[in-house]
């Protein structure tokens, strides 16, 4: 299958576009004003202890230096260790990945049990009270920030109805379903709300297509018609729209996580940002960015096997 | 004389507009024999393509109905049919291509599950045996390896293939009757031969019976049996191709034939019949084709002319066919 080629070349191509990325990464992390040392060991440290922990660490050497020793720790497998937490970050990252991974997944599926049968009943019922309500909830949807929507939701389900927890993730299956119910279903709103409107048009475009009418006259019923031709076809724009915006979903769950404390990569990356703590910054912006072009190398594997028109 | 498998009488189709309801077929009427080649002409928007459409009842707008007449399959009333019927209709009686074979396939599934899916969902074959059954239809169609082509997507065919698959899926539930919708107009000469042969075999093999919908006298002149031309919505004359080619008896008729090109006819000195088709909001009185036509008179703006019972097989709406024959105008040479 040479159409399927792309598997196996475009991991290759990824490994400049890491590079590239951990690079200004790097570059950005370290022109912050602002000592991770200083900051952890408070404002009475004398300049020799604080000194020698910066040479513990490696911070004294020129910034070059620094950056060809986080890429050799790196082919060791050895992302360095964190300062404030004083442990290896791989382990740190390992003991936080499995919740912002539960709520990305928990999030995508609820926002695909949104999108399907309200793009699907919008575009059966195009132009008719259904129709207009969807296209409304979900212009609606669009206009609140997720932050803002989180917070709502919490103070309406959580506060006021006492539902759901207003923080955590809990330690069984379904303890984590519990928690983050309000925290993904704010994913799958903002995602719902983009990817409901894209469908609903594709949809729209491909019942109108003409292999429909050359279906109606071979006799096959409008179910089968939508169904079996219809839905995959309109499938394959909205699929790519999705990858787009997982990618800014990734990046989203640092809000999320914040609001909803969920310890997550994303509260951990925005509390490690305000104690310097580079090691994990770095090592998380790289997992996020591995995860994006994870997302986006996936996103095109399910393209090309739905449409056999694409080569990639 | 053979069996009347189809016969389409005073059919009256309307579009709902905001500024009102036009008439986009106004009383058209032919039968179709078994075995029958039927060539149904006219210039874009003359109402061939709907009628051909307003058979199978798939009018391609929701805005569009059938006013009026009868669409009678082998003596049954398919106007009177509900929705479940008329589906038993389609593929399975009637079956119907249309001009771009390439639109008109779905481009992400296999031509194999394509023409198999009609036989899979009325027959209820398994998707293998159903399969067998493509192959052979695509055999049928001259397509080679048609075992190996089964699972090709439509994008890996030519035109002219795709015309194939096309008429391999319409004819998978062996309709009696194909409407052809301009089926070689998207494709190029020569590719335009093999399908029109193609088709002709098929009517031999299938004892199928063929509406072929064009705006080209030339593919009419090597397929056709009889002809119908259309004009604003209008049946103008309907005859035996021989008879229409050679002696026709419409001025309109005589117009089209004059400017297609021939034969020692230079192509910059083809004749054109000058003017416009008159929009469906704004039809003029009395014969349809009056203002665009070099006899008309009085009595032609003043009153809509019958079709006219020439012989048992010819028929013309102009009401001064006797007067334009005698004076050597229309008619045999």
């Amino acid at each position: 299958m040479h159409r399927f080629n792309f598997v196996i070349f475009r991991p290759i191509q990824m490994i400049p576009v890491l590079f590239g990325i951990s690079l200004i990464t790097f570059i950005l992390i370290h022109s912050i004003p602002g000592d991770p040392i200083r900051i952890l060991l408070g404002p009475r440290a004398t300049q020799e202890v604080i000194a020698a922990v910066h040479a513990q660490y490696g911070l004294d050497k020129p910034i070059y230096i620094q950056y060809g020793y986080f890429l050799l720790n790196l082919t060791k497998g050895d992302m360095g260790r964190s300062i404030v937490f004083k442990m290896p970050v791989l382990a740190l990252i390992g003991e936080r990945i499995t919740a912002t991974l539960f709520l990305l997944t928990y999030g995508l599926v609820f926002a695909l049990a949104l999108t399907l049968p309200l793009a699907i009943i919008a575009a059966i019922y195009r132009g008719r009270f259904p129709d207009h309500f969807i296209r409304l909830v979900s212009t609606v949807g669009l206009g609140f920030p997720a932050f803002w929507l989180g917070i709502m939701m919490m103070i309406v389900f959580s506060v006021w109805l006492g539902q759901f927890p207003v923080s955590g993730y809990g330690r069984t299956f379904v303890q984590h379903l519990h928690h983050l119910f309000l925290p993904s279903l704010t994913i799958a709103i903002a995602l719902s709300a983009v990817l409901v409107r894209n469908l609903r048009a594709s949809l729209l475009v491909e019942m109108d297509s003409d292999y429909v009418a050359a279906c109606r006259a071979k006799g096959l019923p409008e179910r089968w018609i939508f169904y079996r031709h219809v839905i995959r076809n309109s499938l394959i724009p909205t699929i790519n729209l999705l990858g787009v915006n997982l990618g800014w979903l990734i990046g989203g769950t640092v809000v999320i996580e914040t609001v909803f404390s969920v310890p997550g990569l994303g509260s951990l990356l925005v509390s490690s940002i305000f104690t310097r703590d580079y090691m994990v910054v770095m090592a998380i912006t790289m997992v996020f960015a591995c995860a994006i072009v994870i997302v986006n190398f996936i996103v095109d594997i399910v393209t090309v096997a739905l449409d056999p028109r694409i080569e990639l | 004389m053979t069996a009347k498998v189809l016969e389409v009488e005073d059919l009256v189709v309307t579009i709902h507009t905001a500024s009102g309801v036009l008439t986009a077929i106004d009383g058209v009427s032919f039968e179709l024999h078994e075995g029958e080649v039927l060539g149904l002409v006219g210039e874009s928007g003359s109402g061939k393509t709907l009628t051909g459409r307003a058979i199978l009842r798939l009018l391609p707008s929701r805005r569009m109905a059938i006013q009026r007449g009868a669409i009678r399959l082998n003596g049954e009333d398919i106007t009177k049919f509900d929705e479940t019927r008329m589906r038993r209709v389609r593929g399975r009686s009637v079956g119907m291509i249309f001009q771009n074979p390439t639109s008109h396939l779905d481009p992400v599934m296999t031509v194999g599950s394509q023409i198999a899916e009609s036989i899979r969902f009325y027959e209820g074959l398994p998707r293998k045996e159903s399969l067998v059954r493509a192959a052979e239809l695509l055999r049928q169609v001259d397509i080679p390896d048609p075992a190996v082509r089964l699972s090709s997507f439509p994008h890996e065919f030519s035109g002219g293939m795709r015309q194939r698959v096309m008429i391999a899926a319409a004819l998978a539930c062996r309709p009696k009757i194909l409407i052809a919708d301009e089926p070689t107009t998207a494709l190029d000469v020569t590719v335009q031969a093999q399908i029109l042969r193609l088709l002709l075999g098929l009517r031999e093999r299938r004892g199928l019976s063929i509406i072929l919908v064009t705006h080209d006298l030339g593919v009419v002149a090597q397929t056709c049996d009889t002809v119908a031309v259309m004009y604003a919505g209008r049946l103008l004359e309907r005859a035996p191709k021989r008879n229409l080619l050679r002696g026709t008896l419409h001025p309109y008729t005589m117009g089209l034939i004059a400017s297609q090109p021939g034969k020692g006819k230079p192509r910059e000195e083809l004749p054109s019949i000058f003017g416009q088709q008159p929009s469906l909001s704004d039809l003029p009185e009395g014969c349809r084709f009056h203002p665009r036509c070099d006899y008309s008179e009085a009595q032609c703006r003043a009153a809509v002319p019958p079709l006219e019972e020439v012989d048992v097989n010819h028929q013309t709406a102009c009401r001064r066919w006797r007067e334009l024959a005698k004076q050597k105008i229309l008619g045999a040479a």
